[in-house]
């Protein structure tokens, strides 16, 4: 890491950015069950379906 | 998520696809929602703690930055838009790399269409172009190899800025192009340019637009970085775009002087260290021919905005591998304009709406914002671009 960590905790960033690959992974496997289900969704479809996965995974980090 | 509408872009597999769909998805988290819980910190938190400390609220950048350090929300924000910037290119890298030869065969086909390629070897490519992973991403403008020729640098930059986007900056990346192309259009409708030249033009995504705004004009593309022309020229044949692109530094063209009525340049400006961005200027102003313009999209000026507006803008300075960032926008656009030779009462400057997201009525009814406002120069939802130049 080249600049300082966001967090007072270094490993805290570390284990953010573990999180994200680990969600993105998560969408990729989706995207192949979708597939192998033989549902053909458009783009936007698809891309309201991430929003969707995002906005309910991430929703602890929103500020209350 | 954006899909390129042009047939140089590299073809990704499903998984690719997968993969870059869920980065632009998290980065319009980020850039929306997580954006405005920042605000919210920085209303509720931040800013009367640094009062309380202080005895005034962050009238600056820079105070607005010193206020949000160790706060949560910054923490969050940051942390997540770091990383969505490093997934940007790790979601395109491979695809690139495996869809080479194909690009390379595309390219090779359409040689013979109209439009120069003139590369020049031997430049001394400035360290802000080869040296600094500029916005995180590898290699930066030459590659990972800092290549002088290939088309992966362009192709990568291209497919990234697809992703990185999330669908705001046009089909074919050239929102910002065809904006300010519609407006000049509209503003100066006696202003008909037969030469124009796009300086630090990158893949030509925002160049092109002004040959379609101007058909009988010849227009030129110049970058330092000679792997993103080779790109941008094969990528523009194939649009069948007529267009030049010639690797030459925007701080000493070899352009002879009054070769130009319209001088163009979209973000590039911030990426210039302070005395290469002044001879920038000065070379646009000789370049010029009288009664031409010069007009530059940039990222909107500290000295017009609010301090958490400005300072949400500066986080790329600090975080996002674009060190000139925060140094141009606390310069002054009519006082750089008027250092490199521009009459005062030439200069211009105005906000301009998305063409992609308000359409061409609300350019040419004359809409747009007060460059403080929170859309401004900022990729989000409902983004406008601020322009500034001067007539010659």
């Amino acid at each position: 890491m080249t600049r300082p960590p966001f967090f007072a905790d270094p490993g805290t960033d570390r284990l953010y950015e573990v999180m994200l690959n680990m969600a993105q992974e998560m969408w990729v496997q989706e995207e192949r069950l979708l597939a192998l289900e033989g549902k053909a969704l458009d783009d936007a479809a698809r891309d309201a379906r991430a929003k969707a996965m995002i906005d309910r995974v991430f929703a602890p980090l929103r500020e209350v | 998520m954006l899909t390129l509408q042009h047939a140089m872009a590299a073809e990704p597999t499903p998984d690719e696809t997968a993969r870059a769909r869920f980065v632009s998805g998290l980065r319009s988290f980020v850039l929306n929602d997580l954006a405005a819980d920042l605000k919210t910190a920085y209303d509720r938190r931040a800013a009367p703690a640094y009062a309380a400390q202080h005895g005034a609220t962050p009238a600056t950048s820079d105070e607005a930055h010193d206020a949000l350090r160790g706060d949560i929300g910054f923490a969050t924000y940051s942390t997540l838009r770091v990383a969505a910037q490093k997934m940007v290119w790790g979601s395109v890298a491979e695809g690139v790399a495996r869809d080479a030869a194909r690009l390379a065969s595309l390219a090779d086909d359409v040689t013979h269409e109209p439009g120069a390629l003139l590369l020049d070897p031997d430049l001394d490519v400035p360290g802000n172009v080869r040296a600094i992973d500029v916005h995180l991403m590898p290699g930066s403008y030459t590659g990972p190899e800092n290549r002088t020729s290939g088309l992966a640098p362009g192709a990568t930059y291209d497919r990234g800025l697809a992703v990185f986007s999330m669908g705001l900056m046009g089909a074919n990346l050239d929102d910002i192009g065809l904006s300010m192309a519609r407006y000049v259009r509209h503003r100066y409708p006696d202003f008909a340019p037969a030469d124009i030249l796009d300086l630090g033009c990158t893949v030509g995504h925002n160049s092109l637009p002004w040959k379609l705004a101007y058909p009988q004009a010849r227009l030129t593309g110049i970058d330092a970085a000679g792997p993103c022309l080779e790109y941008a020229s094969a990528r523009a044949k194939l649009q069948k775009v007529d267009a030049d692109f010639v690797q030459m530094r925007a701080d000493a063209l070899s352009f002879p002087d009054a070769s130009f009525d319209l001088v163009f340049s979209s973000m590039f400006l911030h990426e210039l260290p302070p005395a290469m961005r002044r001879k920038t200027l000065a070379e646009a102003h000789r370049v010029l021919r009288p009664g031409g313009l010069m007009l530059h999209m940039e990222l909107p000026p500290n000295d017009q905005m609010p301090a958490f507006e400005g300072f949400y803008l500066d986080w790329d300075s600090a975080y996002n591998a674009e060190p000139f960032y925060k140094n141009y926008r606390d310069q002054n656009p009519h006082a750089l304009c008027r250092e490199a030779g521009f009459a005062d009462d030439a200069y211009l400057q105005f906000v301009v709406p998305s063409l992609g997201i308000y359409g061409a009525d609300a350019i040419e009814a004359g809409a747009s914002a007060d460059v403080g406002a929170a859309t401004t120069g900022r990729l989000t939802e409902g983004v406008m671009w601020f322009g500034f130049g001067a007539w010659k």
